[in-house]
């Protein structure tokens, strides 16, 4: 209740304004917030334990993830293997220790970019309004037009899985996602009086855009970013599992997971798959 | 209402155009050359320069674009460069596989995620409520990989109740091909289950706090009529819209499942033609799920404006 309080006192402005010191500060409101949302709390805690886990992996891996060890192979859990084995005899655990790594900076990168360039599209598209912004939807509606995995594997298929090419299909995926909402933002706040006050005494354009419009549409922008950013772990480990994600040397998480339908031997499953013979490749 | 259907028809027709081009584009002009693929690297200029005239390669992009489309819509879909086989007769058969598919894991997923979202509704707050609601948002983070992997686990590997692998030979009836289909089927309605939980709970739960319901409630109805003539009626509308947006999710889960269950669907005919770098497949596999999910979008539209009246925006 009393944070509900805090909050709305923030927002209206008392009339007599306590002095500064004894207004709860932003870092110590977002922490009660914290704590009283047990959800929340753990939420942040598994993210930030698999965000250490991905920066700090190779040191913490227990074994070096390509090393193989056939006379372990294909193990079921045990102290020394906690993961198990796959079928060349490399720890599991490490594999996927390692491989967060990748899918967080492939998923990341590419949500980063498509922050940026979404959120340039969006406000430009926005504020210029009329054709153009038609025009500019329209476009980026086509776009979402398409099952995400089908746009990225009809991308891949043509450029070849490599990082770059993932992080650049990452992209292009989450573009119009992002520019959707920093544009439905611009057209709410452009109609605001502050933006108008702003327009009015002449200030210059880039000065609306980014110090008026920006700082103002922040709270569902970062919003949306942030699951994009967990959809883009998501589409990476599909990827990956489909054979068209991180390429074989280094390890990616999705593939681990397929150790019950790859151990036979008979069939190499999805994990194997090299791409077709191609001189571009 | 004419108005508002032939309009968003319109933008339905024209998305569909520019996705054709973004595929034709895509698969098309980009690095990678078809006749070495078939031929092989060490095959002659001659041949490859033949092949390319004959797969009308060499001719300019607008013009293979505009044949490309055109036979499209013509229902001559060409040859697939893989398997040398009609490429329409290939397509319809794995679409038919998915669509049988996609209707088993409807038919269980719909139903369910209404019942459990309404229950959630109902009880909020209360225990049951948390369980539904967590373990719908744990099912939305789970990959169709790992989902499918764990079904098989339990239920092929330990119980052995249904088989692993769903690869469904042609000539089959589905009543004795249905086993196979069950783990399949559940693994797709996973994660739009979830979603059809939470947006059934939401809207419920708005609904439940409006002054009509209660004004229905103080007036003496009995509860089973409150809730299906003024609360049903009401919260189960954008429940409409996500299960026919759901038809795209199913279309993107397929491609996964369908891989990991090794059954013969559109999803896995695709996954097949990227890896074959089959681009006349690649291409009408890809424009036929798209066109499936912007009518289905379309049809989404449509409806909601039909079953809701206040929508009717032009």
């Amino acid at each position: 209740m009393s944070e509900r309080n805090v909050t709305v006192e923030g927002i209206s402005g008392d009339p007599a304004p306590q002095p500064r010191g004894q207004r709860p500060s932003t870092r110590r409101l977002v922490w009660r917030r914290l704590v009283r949302r047990p959800a929340a709390l753990v939420g942040l805690i598994v993210f930030c334990f698999f965000l250490l886990l991905a920066v700090f992996g190779p040191y913490v891996a227990p074994y070096d993830y390509q090393a193989q060890d056939v006379k372990v192979r294909l193990q079921s859990p045990t102290v020394q293997h906690p993961f198990g084995t796959d079928q060349f005899g490399r720890d599991i655990l490490s594999r996927i220790v390692v491989g967060s790594r990748n899918i967080f900076l492939l998923g990341g990168t590419g949500t980063l970019l498509a922050a940026l360039i979404g959120t340039a599209i969006g406000l430009a598209s926005g504020y210029a309004g009329g054709l153009a912004d038609e025009v500019i939807m329209r476009l980026l509606d086509v776009l979402l037009s398409f099952p995400s995995l089908l746009l990225a594997l009809v991308l891949l298929s043509s450029v070849g899985p490599s990082n770059l090419n993932l992080v650049l299909v990452v992209t292009i995926l989450y573009v119009p996602m992002i520019a959707r909402v920093v544009r439905s933002m611009v057209l709410d706040l452009k109609t605001k009086e502050f933006v108008e006050a702003a327009r009015v005494r002449g200030e210059r354009r880039s000065y609306v855009l980014f110090r008026e419009i920006l700082p103002n549409s922040l709270p569902p922008l970062l919003v949306e970013t942030s699951m994009r950013f967990s959809y883009s772990i998501f589409l990476v480990a599909s990827l990956g599992f489909l054979g068209l994600g991180v390429q074989p040397p280094p390890p990616t998480g999705a593939c681990r997971s397929m150790k019950p339908a790859t151990s036979s031997p008979s069939r190499p499953g999805p994990c194997s798959f090299r791409p077709a013979p191609s001189p571009f490749w | 209402m004419l108005r508002f259907a032939t309009r968003r028809l319109g933008f339905v027709v024209l998305t569909i155009v520019l996705s054709s081009m973004i595929i034709f584009a895509a698969t098309q002009i980009l690095p990678g050359d078809v006749a070495t693929m078939v031929l092989g690297r060490f095959a002659s200029e001659e041949a490859k320069t033949n092949l390319r005239h004959e797969l009308g390669l060499d001719r300019p992009l607008v013009v293979q674009y505009g044949s490309w489309l055109g036979n499209f819509v013509q229902g001559d879909w060409g040859d697939s460069i893989s398997t040398r086989t009609e490429i329409r007769p290939l397509v319809f058969e794995r679409l038919k596989n998915s669509a049988v598919l996609a209707a088993v894991a409807f038919l269980f997923y719909v139903p369910v995620g209404i019942v459990l979202g309404l229950i959630a509704a109902l009880r909020r707050n209360s225990w049951i409520d948390q369980t539904i609601s967590v373990g719908s948002l744990a099912f939305i983070g789970l990959p169709e990989f790992v989902s499918a992997v764990i079904l098989i686990t339990i239920f092929s590997i330990e119980l052995g109740w249904l088989p692993s692998q769903s690869a469904i030979d042609p000539g089959t009836s589905w009543v004795t091909a249905f086993p196979k289909l069950i783990l399949p089927a559940i693994t797709v309605a996973l994660t739009s289950l979830a979603y059809i939980v939470r947006m059934t709970r939401s809207s419920t739960v708005d609904v439940l706090q409006t002054d009509y319901v209660r004004t229905a409630t103080l007036k003496g109805l009995p509860p089973y009529r409150v809730l299906f003539t003024h609360v049903l009626r009401n919260s189960l509308l954008p429940t409409i819209t996500v299960v026919a947006i759901g038809v795209g999710w199913l279309m993107g889960g397929l491609i996964i499942t369908e891989s990991v269950f090794n059954y013969s669907g559109i999803g896995r005919l695709l996954l097949f033609a990227v890896q074959r770098r089959d681009v006349p497949l690649i291409q009408a596999t890809a424009l036929l799920i798209v066109l499936i999910y912007g009518v289905s979008n379309l049809i989404a539209d449509v409806l909601y404006a039909v079953l809701n009246p206040r929508i009717r925006y032009n």
